[in-house]
């Protein structure tokens, strides 16, 4: 029985990607989390074929991230990722580093302010 | 869930004792079947209350006052078992086997009352709750002034295989906000809005979007629901739904629960669950959606029990006390939700696990927010409080699931 549980576990789905840089987030399918100004909701995690940058077949993970810019006024866009891709939304950056599918699957995404000066 | 550990342990308790309790009481005769069940079942709510202000409660000397009303009330039910020894044949009659006696109707003790009131039980409607039954108990468990009002724990959400066990969520911890309970925003049509939900990083959609739900169509109904205390805290009333076999009760029961102004917060003193709603003129955070969210946390349990997901129709019912009814997304019309929302019903609907249209977030709870007869579309509040949708009713029928309404009133 045990080991049944552990194939089940083993069974999901993860596309992972390298570590980036910026703070370490992770939301679960339906909700939403915050970044400084930006939100962040997690619409759909599905799975499909598609083919890699050098032209090979692949299959994996695909997130729709929601990002919302408390601006005034909010703005808001979609944004279809894989494991290692990144979106950028309004000086933000977040990169997709990990992809975890199944009922309860969940995105580990790294954001940073994109372009943003370093302080002095 | 700790009642529902208390229950088997009482009964058991008073399985053992049921031997030196002796025959039947003539007393019993007093007592009809259906009282002596309510009458065992209410005390043993009671003590299901006060095991939990035990263990809510921050000073030793209120527990001990605690302790002793607990064995106050266990030696209650004690004479209330003796006295009910002889109205029903098997100990199995006793409330928590969830059933009426078997052989009531042969019993012929209908008509015969008072041995209940005798017993002295108050009929708390707080006694449940699991808040303080008196100002006394208030007091004597408070630290820092404040009521026994405890936190929700929410240490099980960080769940990533079930066999290595669960986890809090790292850098998140209750502290208190700058925030009032209501702000009137601008555009709002009264300081409860619907557009004040906004939900955050646990699986409550269900809830907020019927929270949304009767926001949008009765704001009062929520703030009546709500009371601001004088130590800061907020009392919140729920609905309790009976039991199928509890069919002695009514079939909903009014439980409070009280909630302070802490919330679960992330190492920048920002809320990582529900999140706030409008900013008032002097800068003030509202928060009436937090502690909405807090106290139906209190009310289940704590937030581990409602962040996994949950029924719109349930979550309605638990809101208004009043019955909701679901209906198949694809047998719905247009002129149907224009005709709820006309009689004042909250609407709420469910999306598929698996969603086609790339506005709809997948296995999600909605709230209606109306429909353009002429486009022939349906706009749909999303919880999270933004990523809205706006469908024709063929994507509506092929993405959600069911519809749920609640009349409120």
């Amino acid at each position: 029985m045990l080991a049944a549980f552990v194939l089940a576990a083993g069974c999901k789905p993860v596309d992972t990607a390298p570590l980036g840089e910026g703070q370490v987030i992770e939301i679960r399918q339906g909700t939403t989390a915050n970044f400084e100004g930006l939100r962040i909701g997690l619409s759909s995690i599905s799975e499909s074929d598609y083919t890699g940058s050098a032209g090979e077949k692949k299959h994996g993970l695909e997130v729709a991230l929601v990002l919302l810019n408390r601006g005034t006024p909010p703005q808001e866009q979609r944004f279809d990722l894989r494991a290692g891709g990144t979106a950028e939304f309004y000086g933000y950056s977040v990169y997709v580093q990990e992809i975890r599918g199944g009922a309860k699957g969940s995105v580990k995404l790294q954001i940073k302010t994109a372009g943003k000066p370093p302080a002095k | 869930m700790k009642r529902a550990i208390l229950y088997p342990v009482v009964s058991s308790l008073l399985l053992s004792l049921w031997p030196f309790f002796g025959a039947a009481d003539a007393a019993a005769a007093s007592m009809s079947a259906s009282q002596c069940v309510r009458s065992m079942e209410l005390l043993e709510k009671e003590m299901a209350s006060l095991n939990s202000q035990i263990k809510a409660c921050k000073k030793e000397s209120g527990r001990q006052q605690l302790r002793v009303k607990l064995n106050r009330t266990m030696q209650k039910l004690r004479s209330t078992t003796r006295l009910c020894a002889g109205a029903a044949e098997t100990p199995a009659a006793t409330s928590k086997s969830g059933a009426a006696p078997a052989n009531a109707g042969g019993l012929n003790l209908a008509g015969r009352s008072g041995a209940i009131a005798g017993l002295g039980y108050s009929g708390n409607p707080l006694a449940a709750s699991g808040t303080p039954t008196s100002a006394a108990d208030a007091a004597n468990c408070a630290k820092s002034g404040k009521t026994g009002a405890s936190n929700p724990k929410f240490d099980k959400l960080n769940c990533k295989f079930w066999i290595f066990g669960c986890s809090s969520i790292p850098d998140v911890d209750y502290g208190e906000v700058d925030g009032e309970l209501f702000v009137d925003g601008g555009g709002d049509a009264s300081n409860i809005d619907a557009s004040d939900v906004n939900q955050g990083g646990i699986g409550d959609c269900y809830y907020l979007a019927s929270v949304a739900a009767i926001s949008r169509q009765d704001p009062d109904r929520i703030k009546n629901m709500m009371r601001q205390n004088d130590d800061g805290t907020i009392s919140v009333d729920f609905n309790k739904k009976k039991h199928w076999w509890e069919f002695w009760k009514d079939d909903f029961s009014k439980k409070t629960v009280t909630v302070d102004n802490t919330f679960p917060l992330d190492k920048n003193g920002n809320p990582v669950f529900a999140q706030f709603g409008d900013q008032a003129s002097n800068g003030k955070l509202e928060t009436w959606v937090m502690a909405m969210e807090k106290a139906y946390a209190q009310f289940h349990g704590d937030y581990n029990d409602i962040a996994s997901g949950g029924w719109p129709e349930d979550a309605m019912e638990q809101l208004t006390g009043k019955k909701s009814q679901k209906f198949s997304a694809s047998s719905v019309t247009l002129e149907q939700f224009a005709d709820w929302d006309k009689k004042g019903y909250a609407i709420t609907m469910a999306s598929k696990s698996s969603v086609s249209n790339k506005d709809v977030v997948g296995g999600h709870a909605y709230y209606y927010k109306g429909v353009d007869l002429d486009k022939k579309t349906i706009s749909l509040g999303n919880p999270w409080g933004y990523n809205h949708a706006t469908l024709s009713l063929e994507e509506f029928q092929k993405n959600y699931s069911y519809v749920a309404i609640n009349p409120i009133k």
